[in-house]
């Protein structure tokens, strides 16, 4: 039932993808999202759907993975989709009906040009960002990817921000997602060994039924917390001063190459905006 | 041999707060414990719940002090707060849950995260970390997640993780607790092996007292105090004694005690299922 959650969740390979510098993917996936709302003409479109489909070929992830990712927000999409098709405002489109032309409008709902444009363009836009960074989650390893990051705030700590502290809570809660969906689970079943409900009436009671499985799982987190903190104090932790680290981040030759079709796609998609953008 | 780890008359309490008058009840866990554990020994504790055995053991690396007495490492004072991570470094600590004390989701970078505390220079990290996944027969496994791994596998990641920082003593705070019979074979294995091979003092504790079989030294506890000391089969046979303190001496002893009692001439102190046979056909070869 829990098994699968995919969001989040790193694929080990050694595919090159999977080789470059985290902080290389964590700078180009940030890059992405914004391009990603740039975008105003299916050229763009097409070349980042390219440079996505090239990203994950070259990941060599298996698909139903990647779409495995999107299934969770399936109704988001729809949602988004619905609300800007009848919400988006401008000249209702119209279609010939045995003859005669009928705009396609009811009450306070209108079927616009801009709205069936905004409305597929949003759902694109979607999907291109959960697939962004699900290439990003799934290529990196949780441990590398929290070095990446407090590299990337290093300069914070000089406004005293606790970037050690912040990475080292990001890299223990990584760490105990699994033990804690397999404790979930177990609570569960023990639960439902007892009777209890998680399946059906409606949300309110459903929300209800969960208390039974949520103390059991918040009281174990604080008496796991508890415990790993002295086994961490036993072995010296001391937060992060003089610490020092047995992989460092290194960029090789595959950043490069990442980072300048990085920036092609964003030149283009750019360029697609200031001189083209004609064609829908 | 000299001692490296001298308790002085030790007491510990642990403070209970009550929620309706807010006083302070100190419930005594240790009550005047004097030990001194000799370096490269293989001490076992071993009493029933509540006897003060983890309490005892949580003073060795200073992550508890007395409140009278003192506990000295190494000519360390575990009260003298300067020398608090020497302490820690010189006594390693392995707890009952497995899962509870592995830092990272990667089995070679947990074992490298005493090292990276220690700040241990970076090009000497890697081979220290892999010698210790080595000492414990876990090279194969350097990569794996610490949830894909059995209990006892992920027991013997907690101990590569403490000899990686080289340590002279090993505390088990009943290490073996929750894992299945393999498991538990794993595990004290490897600590027999590091005790025996690399030196390293082990102190034991535990609640099953088959285990205190592969010590040198056995101490068994109840109600905050040291109640017997000496060798396994010396303690052990103590059937009565074991009895009172709420424990079972191990199968063995308790059946050659038990034939002892009802007249069979048995010879020597048989303790494994192998002894036992050898010491009983002869006796039944002679009717």
């Amino acid at each position: 039932m829990l098994g699968n959650i995919t969001i989040g969740q790193y694929f080990p390979g050694e595919s090159p993808v999977h080789r470059l510098d985290p902080r290389t993917k964590l700078i180009i996936t940030f890059g992405f999202i914004v391009l990603v709302f740039l975008i105003r003409s299916v050229a763009g479109y097409a070349a980042v759907f390219l440079f996505i489909v090239a990203t994950a070929a070259l990941s060599r992830l298996p698909v139903r993975y990647l779409i495995k990712g999107l299934r969770p927000l399936v109704y988001i999409m729809l949602f988004t989709f619905v609300i800007n098709l009848f919400m988006t405002g401008g000249e209702p489109l119209v279609i010939s009906w045995g003859g005669r032309v009928v705009p396609l409008t009811w009450r306070f709902l209108h079927i616009t040009r801009e709205g069936v444009r905004m409305s597929v363009t949003m759902v694109f836009r979607l999907v291109f960002l959960i697939l962004g960074t699900q290439l990003l989650t799934l290529t990196t390893s949780p441990l590398t990817m929290t070095d990446a990051i407090e590299q990337l705030l290093g300069p914070l700590k000089r406004i005293r921000f606790p970037v050690h502290e912040l990475a080292m809570m990001m890299t223990i809660a990584m760490r105990f997602i699994p033990t804690l969906l397999q404790e979930t689970d177990r609570i569960m079943k023990a639960q439902m060994s007892r009777g209890a409900d998680f399946e059906s009436g409606n949300i309110v009671r459903r929300a209800r039924n969960m208390v039974p499985l949520l103390v059991p799982l918040f009281v174990s987190a604080f008496r796991r917390a508890d415990e790993l903190a002295l086994a961490m104090e036993s072995r010296c932790y001391r937060g992060g001063q003089g610490r020092t680290r047995m992989k460092i981040l290194a960029m090789t030759r595959l950043d490069l190459y990442a980072g300048i079709a990085a920036l092609l796609l964003a030149a283009a998609v750019i360029a697609d905006n200031v001189w083209g953008g004609m064609l829908l | 041999m000299a001692a490296i780890i001298e308790l002085a008359d030790v007491h510990h309490a642990y403070a209970q707060y009550r929620q309706e008058g807010e006083d302070v009840v100190r419930t005594p866990a240790i009550q005047g414990v004097t030990l001194s554990i000799e370096e490269g020994s293989f001490m076992a504790v071993v009493g029933h719940n509540g006897s003060g055995k983890s309490t005892l053991a949580k003073h060795m690396n200073a992550l508890l002090l007395p409140d009278r007495g003192t506990v000295t490492v190494a000519g360390m004072s575990t009260a003298d707060e300067s020398r608090l991570w020497d302490i820690r470094q010189t006594v390693g600590m392995v707890f009952q849950n497995p899962d509870n004390q592995i830092v990272s989701s990667i089995v070679e970078e947990d074992v490298a995260f005493g090292l990276e505390n220690l700040g241990v220079p970076r090009e000497q990290i890697r081979p220290r970390v892999e010698a210790a996944l080595d000492a414990v027969g876990m090279s194969g496994h350097a990569l794996k997640a610490p949830h894909m791994l059995s209990g006892g596998q992920k027991q013997r990641v907690a101990i590569a993780g403490v000899i990686a920082m080289r340590p002279r003593v090993i505390v088990f705070d009943e290490s073996t607790a929750m894992l299945d019979p393999a498991g538990r074979a794993e595990v004290l294995d490897t600590a027999v092996r590091l005790n025996h091979d690399e030196g390293i003092t082990v102190i034991w504790i535990t609640h099953f007292i088959e285990e205190c079989m592969a010590a040198g030294r056995v101490v068994v506890m109840s109600g905050g105090t040291v109640d017997m000391d000496g060798p396994p089969l010396l303690v052990l046979r103590e059937r009565a004694t074991l009895r009172g303190l709420g424990l079972t001496a191990p199968p063995m002893l308790e059946l050659s005690g038990r034939l002892r009692e009802a007249g069979v001439p048995l010879a020597g102190d048989p303790s494994t299922l192998e002894q036992m046979a050898e010491a009983l056909c002869p006796l039944l070869s002679k009717n």
